[in-house]
């Protein structure tokens, strides 16, 4: 009874949210293959307006971080991939899929029907936690894979292993986001309140990527894998932390939707 | 077969008869000084309720006046301010939830799924399901099985929400305003096939309704609910019995205190007469007046939705005096 409970749960959430999961991985997956197909050709305009006598077109400094980027294929898809579109797309889809947990189903009235049902709130909310953050691991695994199979048919190989290993700080750091939008989705009603909830909470985390000394605190920072990028090996530490949070914000969603009214 | 054990198991049973004789018939839904508070506005008003197991219970009431927050209670949705809820003999949880059917006010169900998967969906929720049942539902409502749930009519959306609470066979069947918005015949067939799921079991029927001559066809006990309070709990038999008005023209001048008594409820002036609402006892009431000198001595009776409309009005604060 228990496991076809858990099944019917999570049938219905991937039901429910199967769009949402469908157009984030489209895009993300069009956007690996654009990462991809554009090194080329951004390399070669960049080549010209460094070497071919186009010096002092741009300033030294980014003139610089450009020919680093470039200089390998390695380090031009990690800091494109990891470095900005992943994380950033990541960001928003975790938002969206969580701030229409609980206020969603408020807002359909769905919610009265599905708690009075033989079915506990903590597991109602462990299933609907479980199933978004699977999709974001899922997600995250399809997109980044992708990246790699476009690269190899574009004529650039990527290390599969370590650049999928990636994925571990990405996925972690966006069930935190996750997690923020879902305790939102329990607090308010409206899932538009929720969601604008969160990306407030979303931006204000961003904020010890602008101190150097409080880099280390950052969601987002972890998010990029850098540890991965240079030593070959994820900081488990913060993947440990990054989790922990998620754990915590989700206990903090669970014991706060057992006692929400439902009106 | 007899031994320590039959004769202990003989003890037992004559204990919980006696248990059962002194406390009355056991309870599907009890509460106990429920009060529920929204900021300063108090829907329900320290409600003492007692639904007996396999009665036909409808509660009844105006607008607003704390029917569906007390369904919302007794089902864990919304938490008392202060107060008990029992439903099946103990406090609202996931396996007294499986002993329970509802139908809310607003028929909350998944549109985006089709007719089949919602009762599919729903099924697996359940430890019991009686297939056979509500393959039977379906055909006799004509729903389609292939129709999405946001498809269907509002009257359809009822009929559905009905048959998933009769699936799992309930002991209690909980519905909040179940007729609203259905048309005079769906309505019938909805109250028929209620009425023939009902009888002859020992399974507890809630609900709420402001639809009188509905609750009159089909409840066997009322009570009546007014600014969250309970004015009245009556079975339907006692009340039509009962719940008289008596219009009474005495030959002298007479003050309302003399009329009052055991059994009348109000004592209204009406020109030269008064009017007496009896709730009780109507045959020593009758007794009583008519030893005192009187021109008109008449019995009045009244249907549930007269009842209702005396009950609420006192609760609003009628003038006794209409002469």
């Amino acid at each position: 009874m228990r496991t076809a409970a858990d099944r019917a749960l999570v049938w219905k959430e991937l039901r429910e949210n199967r769009w949402k999961h469908v157009v984030g991985a489209a895009v993300l997956m069009a956007t690996a293959v654009v990462v991809a197909l554009l090194f080329d050709y951004v390399r070669d305009i960049l080549q010209g307006l460094l070497v071919g006598g186009g010096e002092g077109v741009l300033p030294p400094a980014l003139a610089q971080i450009i020919q680093a980027q470039f200089s390998s294929y390695f380090v031009y898809a990690w800091s494109n991939w990891y470095g900005k579109n992943l994380y950033q797309f990541v960001t928003v889809l975790a938002i969206v899929l969580g701030m229409g947990l609980v206020a969603a189903e408020n807002g359909s009235k769905t919610l009265s029907f599905l708690l009075t049902r033989p079915v506990s709130r903590r597991r109602v909310l462990a299933v609907k936690l479980g199933v978004g953050a699977a999709a974001l691991a899922v997600i995250i695994a399809v997109s980044t894979l992708t990246l790699v199979i476009a690269s190899h048919l574009s004529g650039h190989e990527l290390p599969a292993g370590r650049f999928m290993l990636g994925t571990v700080g990405a996925w972690a750091g966006s069930t935190v986001i996750f997690t923020v939008a879902a305790l939102m989705s329990v607090l308010f009603s409206d899932q538009v309140k929720a969601g604008m909830a969160a990306a407030v909470v979303a931006v204000i985390m961003s904020v010890p990527s602008w101190v150097p000394s409080l880099r280390w605190l950052s969601v987002y920072r972890h998010m990029q894998g850098l540890s991965v990028m240079m030593h070959g090996e994820p900081d488990w530490a913060a993947f440990a932390a990054l989790l922990a949070a998620g754990a915590g914000l989700a206990l903090a969603a669970v014991h706060l939707f057992e006692r929400r009214d439902v009106t | 077969m007899t031994g320590p054990m039959t004769d202990d198991l003989k003890v037992k049973g004559n204990d919980l008869k006696q248990k059962a004789a002194r406390d009355g018939p056991p309870l599907a839904v009890r509460t106990r000084d429920l009060t529920r508070r929204f900021g300063d506005l108090t829907a329900v008003d320290g409600l003492d309720l007692e639904v007996p197991e396999g009665s036909l219970f409808g509660l009844l009431g105006p607008n607003g006046a704390g029917k569906t927050t007390t369904i919302r209670m007794l089902l864990g949705l919304l938490a008392p301010t202060a107060g008990t809820v029992e439903i099946l003999g103990g406090p609202v949880n996931p396996e007294r939830l499986a002993q329970v059917g509802y139908v809310s006010e607003e028929r909350g169900m998944y549109g985006y799924m089709t007719v089949e998967e919602m009762i599919g969906f729903t099924r697996r929720l359940y430890p019991t399901w009686d297939d056979r049942a509500v393959k039977d539902y379906l055909d006799l409502f004509r729903l389609p099985r292939r129709t999405r749930v946001a498809d269907l009519s509002h009257g359809m959306r009822s009929l559905l929400a009905l048959t998933l609470a009769l699936g799992p066979r309930p002991s209690l069947l909980i519905l909040d305003e179940p007729t609203e918005g259905l048309d005079p015949v769906m309505r019938r067939e909805f109250l028929s096939m209620l009425v023939k799921e009902m009888a002859g079991t020992q399974r507890t029927l809630l609900f709420s309704s402001h639809i009188l001559n509905e609750v009159e066809r089909i409840a066997d006990t009322v009570a009546i609910i007014n600014r969250g309070r309970l004015v009245m709990t009556r079975s339907v038999e006692d009340m039509r019995t009962n719940e008289k008005k008596v219009r009474f023209v005495p030959q002298r001048r007479m003050d309302p205190e003399e009329l009052e008594g055991p059994g009348v409820r109000q004592v209204e002036r009406e020109g030269s007469g008064f009017v007496l609402t009896v709730t009780q006892d109507l045959d020593g009431v009758l007794a009583r007046l008519s030893r005192l000198p009187h021109f008109v001595l008449e019995v009045v009776d009244l249907n549930l939705e007269e009842v209702f409309f005396e009950y609420v009005r006192e609760g609003e604060g009628a003038h006794e005096d209409r002469g």
